[in-house]
């Protein structure tokens, strides 16, 4: 069997460099994240504030390589190493410890002409080498998901593919595109005793147009409005929930020698969940709030210094309703990163980053009252970069 | 090359060691204590065999014993693996399994026959370990969090509050997630109105994977933007692809390339 696998591993090697038009990138790196709340809340009018703490060390590698003039293959992963402590007032602190590899990503774009114009299809898919578990066992002590994503991901095999046209408009250029996302089972149960519980996230329909206006000096402006359909989340075969379909609407503005910025907003229209008795019904209010976003940056050489703003509106419960209330809150972010030529095919990228995020009523204090959460999050990065 | 794959062979025959000696060591059950760290009021423990007796701070008690606590009185209790159980006024619980099973292992289960229980829960380190209060036919089973857990004994509804991290009821063979700042109330084992469903809104709802791009699109720049969009857009509706913003050349992420890693662009 091993030689079995050498042999194709080989002659699939074979095969992509004997086309000829071989070309590609690998990227190798390690990124340090830190993050803390700076001040204590009640989450639940126990008698218990709670301190947020923890970091991460991440090992990335990516690697993309095209075998002839329209097809290409990418893939990605990364290993990670991580700490997250979380200390009740008055009591010891509960610290976890990650060593995980987390899902890897490898796909294909195929690009080819339907329609007598550019097209793309885009085939990926993950593979779960991550602990589907890991996620929620991180989040204790994590800066909540909204505004950072958990960078770790064990998500159980998924599929994604996406067609896209592009129409010439003059000088400019309208696309068009339509993606799918397949999420298969998997279980984030991590040993209660309890019975396993598959959980199946629902699938998704993206659909999207660009309008893109080149101007001078590789200058050009970007609208962007894009839609994304969600089917229902299921446990154990059992409807529990659908998000709410999303509209997002964006301006770019880039000039890569020098100013750009992107302006976004995402709305999201009312979900389903799962009632009493088991009905399956529309939210009589919309689980998520609207988010807006604004990312600048300017580009002196090889410096970049890029930031975010990001705000994110109070979901459509009351807060009363301790169950589905989510008060929103911002993000403040800058993102400094140096790029150091090392060759006409080789690069090393260094990073960092700060972000502060106020998570708007995220606690309950004692005696009822709601009580926001303050964190800091730093980055701090580099990587290897060399075409192949 | 041969160097490196002997290296990772003996990594993997230590591993392989190491794995075989934490299994027989986890065959070992033991019975661990827990003891009153706290004692307000009148608080008392019925041994096997025994009355009720009144107890104070330092008091150890073992599974099998009853825990009642009356008006006004409350304790807390500290287990062998660090974990506290905080006991409300006129509360009364049976300690159902106390064990230690082998080097990271536990189980660790009540009957909480009336009243308010709060729990703070060590992280659990093994798939085998748990966490268990059972009332009214709920069994709410945690893992490394905080929760209060409420049981009515007249009116047989059971209320849990879930401060951090997951915490899972089985109820009538179903599984229900709850996760921080969630309540869940169940009427005689059946869930109640203001249950979120099962949906778990830490895993960002509708979720899901892949989604991505290489960039290879480069000299369509029209072509290029859908797809980064198509990886942004699944990155941002609940936070579902593998998302590395720091790897320039994957091409699923245009913003954020300029971004540090871990952020998300909305």
């Amino acid at each position: 069997m091993r030689n079995l696998k050498k042999s194709l591993l080989g002659s699939a090697l074979l095969w992509i460099l004997g086309t000829g038009a071989f070309g590609g990138q690998l990227s190798l790196g390690g990124q340090f994240n830190a993050w803390n709340a700076t001040n204590t809340v009640n989450l639940d009018g126990s008698p218990a504030p709670n301190n947020f703490e923890g970091w991460e060390i991440w090992a990335p590698l990516s690697l993309s390589f095209n075998v002839d003039g329209g097809l290409g293959f990418y893939g990605q992963t990364e290993y990670g190493n991580g700490y997250y402590k979380d200390t009740p007032s008055g009591s010891t602190s509960d610290i976890q410890y990650m060593n995980n590899f987390s899902d890897t990503v490898v796909g294909a774009d195929l690009n080819f002409k339907s329609f007598n114009v550019p097209s793309i299809l885009n085939v990926g898919f993950n593979i779960p080498t991550g602990d589907p578990s890991w996620e929620q066992r991180q989040i204790a002590s994590s800066v909540p998901t909204e505004f950072l994503a958990s960078r770790y991901r064990g998500r159980g095999f998924g599929i994604s593919a996406m067609y896209a046209l592009a129409f010439p408009a003059g000088s400019a250029q309208i696309g068009a595109s339509a993606g799918y996302l397949y999420s298969g089972n998997y279980n984030p149960n991590f040993g209660t005793g309890s019975p396993v519980a598959d959980l199946k996230l629902g699938d998704s329909v993206f659909v999207s147009f660009n309008h893109i206006q080149p101007f001078s000096d590789n200058q050009s402006q970007i609208i962007r409005l894009s839609g994304l359909y969600s089917l229902t989340t299921s446990i154990d075969k059992q409807s529990v929930f659908q998000m709410g379909p999303n509209i997002n609407a964006s301006y770019s503005w880039n000039n890569p020698k020098a100013f750009s910025f992107d302006l976004g907003v995402q709305y999201f229209l009312p979900g389903q969940r799962q009632q009493i008795g088991g009905a399956f019904v529309t939210e009589p209010q919309i689980s998520y709030g609207a988010r807006f976003y604004l990312a600048p940056s300017y580009v002196m050489g090889d410096f970049t210094l890029a930031s975010q703003a990001k705000y994110i509106l109070p979901n459509g419960y009351p807060q009363s309703d301790t169950v589905l209330y989510n008060g929103g809150g911002y993000l403040l972010g800058v993102n400094p990163s140096f790029r150091l030529k090392l060759d006409d095919s080789s690069a090393l990228k260094f990073s960092a980053g700060y972000d502060f995020i106020n998570a708007q009523n995220l606690g309950n204090a004692l005696g009822g009252g709601r009580a926001d959460i303050y964190y800091n999050n730093w980055t701090f990065g580099t990587s290897y970069e060399v075409k192949l | 090359m041969v160097l490196i794959m002997r290296l990772i062979y003996q990594l993997l025959f230590i591993l392989a060691l190491a794995g075989s000696q934490a299994l027989a060591a986890g065959t070992q059950k033991t019975a661990s204590d827990g003891v009153f760290t706290s004692v307000s009021g009148k608080v008392q423990v019925k041994k096997k065999g025994k009355k009720f007796q009144t107890v104070k701070s330092g008091t150890t008690v073992k599974a099998g014993e009853k825990i009642s606590t009356g008006n006004n009185s409350n304790a807390v209790l500290r287990f062998f693996d660090g974990s506290e159980l905080k006991v409300s006024p006129k509360t009364q619980f049976t300690i159902a399994k106390l064990e230690k099973n082998g080097l990271q292992d536990k189980a660790l289960k009540f009957k909480l026959a009336v009243g308010d229980l709060w729990a703070s829960v060590k992280k659990l380190t093994s798939s085998k370990s748990s966490f268990e209060i059972e009332s009214g036919g709920v069994v709410c089973g945690v893992r490394g969090t905080q929760f209060s857990y409420h049981y009515d004994q007249d009116r047989n509804i059971v209320t849990v509050h879930v401060d951090e991290g997951t915490v899972y009821l089985n109820s009538d063979g179903h599984t229900y997630l709850f996760t921080a700042g969630q309540t869940g109330n169940f009427y005689n084992g059946n869930p109640g109105k203001s249950n979120p469903g099962q949906s778990n809104g830490n895993l960002g709802g509708n979720n899901g994977n892949g989604g991505n791009g290489n960039g290879n699109n480069e000299g369509n720049s029209c072509l290029a933007d859908l797809n980064q969009q198509f990886g942004n857009s699944l990155a941002v509706n609940g936070d579902n692809t593998f998302t590395d913003p720091q790897v320039e050349g994957s091409g699923k992420v245009n913003v954020s390339a300029q971004l540090a890693a871990g952020e998300t662009v909305p």
